[in-house]
């Protein structure tokens, strides 16, 4: 009969994950052989006190996962498919009277807007006006105004006087 | 429902009865989606929090789950495949938290949960000061074990020793054969056998749990 030498580490690992599918002779030796048997076991229990240990890691009050409840308002979904002009009607309704209020506010504010700037308009021209009640035409302007109205002042009279806003008369090189 | 009805219904309810209620839950059952939930939420919280080590988003995500099935439930061919198919949910909603959480992170919204050490773990069960630095302690063994594993291995040893999957359960949860499977299970374990603080450090929690009981 021929006589087979003990598994090798390699073996003792595998016979560890499936002794099945070991071979035959080896499956045999091993179901003889107390020392190889020990090897292997010793393994498995290193195995079953790692899972040991960290399954006693994993907390116990846990949250346990629920299924949600089912849906309420089906039938509600069922009348919207029966009377699909009637939801749309409703639909439009609501549509309106949300929309009313904001077109009447936009309405609103438009002519507010106007208003406040034809005030503001005419606020500018009675300023203008009120500045010119305040300061008279200059007095070159006075005097041309109406004939005889008072003697006309002969110094501003004269061209390129203090007062006068006429242009002085160019001089030429030729007459000096 | 209180956990002894809880209890009960999980012993009545165990196999070939969970493909019944998958049925009569995708024909819109409420109560056979509700013994649905109630049967597998303490595995999909168990997953979700090892992934994420915080109670509050497993408890969000755990519902955020459940919803996903009930919407979903429908679209599932074969009922007998409904605990590989409600993992694969819970595994995609997990990584989506950790993409977003990343997301976050990086302009600086959030800090990122993947790669939480043991501080910002919240504690729940033992609040005394030994057992917070023995925890502390374990999750740095942890994180430095996953930290050597690809993802796949990381997932499929948590799957096979955490959430309690056979190797096909796996191979549908994570669309692979179950040669696959093996093969980064195999490698997993390897890396978990040559971690010998990890190894010694349960050893020595578990022969202290041995000395106080006796």
């Amino acid at each position: 009969m021929k006589k087979i030498r003990h598994l090798d580490d390699n073996q003792i690992v595998e016979a560890a994950i499936d002794e099945i599918g070991l071979d035959g002779l080896l499956r045999r030796h091993l179901s003889e052989c107390t020392a190889c048997r020990a090897q292997k076991e010793e393994l498995q229990a290193g195995l079953a006190r790692f899972a040991e240990f960290s399954r006693g890691e994993i907390p116990l009050d846990f949250r346990k996962p629920k299924l949600a409840a089912e849906k309420s308002g089906g039938g509600m979904v069922n009348v919207w498919r029966i009377h699909p002009v009637l939801s749309l009607c409703a639909a439009l309704s609501v549509l309106v009277l949300f929309l009313t209020p904001i077109v009447i506010n936009r309405d609103k504010i438009f002519t507010k807007r106007v208003v406040y700037r034809e005030m503001l308009q005419d606020e500018k021209f009675m300023a203008e006006v009120r500045n010119l009640e305040d300061d008279p035409l200059p007095g070159f302007y006075v005097d041309i105004s109406g004939p005889g109205s008072h003697k006309p002042n002969v110094e501003s009279a004269k061209p390129g006087a203090k007062n006068d806003v006429r242009p002085a008369p160019k001089v030429g090189l030729r007459n000096a | 429902m209180n956990l002894t009805e809880e209890l009960e219904l999980k012993v009545s309810l165990r196999d070939g009865h969970i493909s019944a209620l998958v049925e009569k839950a995708r024909g819109g059952d409420r109560d056979a989606f509700e013994k649905l939930i109630a049967l597998h939420q303490d595995e999909i919280f168990r997953l979700v929090f090892f992934r994420t080590r915080s109670k509050i988003d497993s408890e969000d995500l755990t519902q955020d789950i459940f919803l996903s099935v009930f919407k979903y439930l429908p679209q599932l061919k074969d009922s007998d495949r409904f605990r590989p198919w409600l993992y694969r949910i819970a595994l995609n909603r997990v990584h989506d938290f950790h993409r977003k959480n990343k997301f976050l992170a990086y302009f600086g919204f959030t800090e990122s949960r993947e790669d939480a050490d043991a501080a910002d773990i919240e504690p729940h069960r033992n609040p005394g000061a030994l057992d917070t630095v023995i925890r502390k302690e374990f999750w740095s063994h942890v994180k430095r074990l996953t930290e050597r594993f690809s993802r796949m291995e990381k997932e499929v040893f948590l799957l096979r020793f955490i959430d309690d999957l056979n190797l096909r359960e796996i191979a549908l949860t994570l669309h692979r054969s179950e040669s696959a499977i093996k093969t980064h299970l195999y490698r997993a374990i390897r890396k978990f056998k040559e971690d010998t603080t990890l190894s010694e450090f349960l050893q020595g929690e578990w022969q202290g749990e041995k000395d106080k009981t006796s």
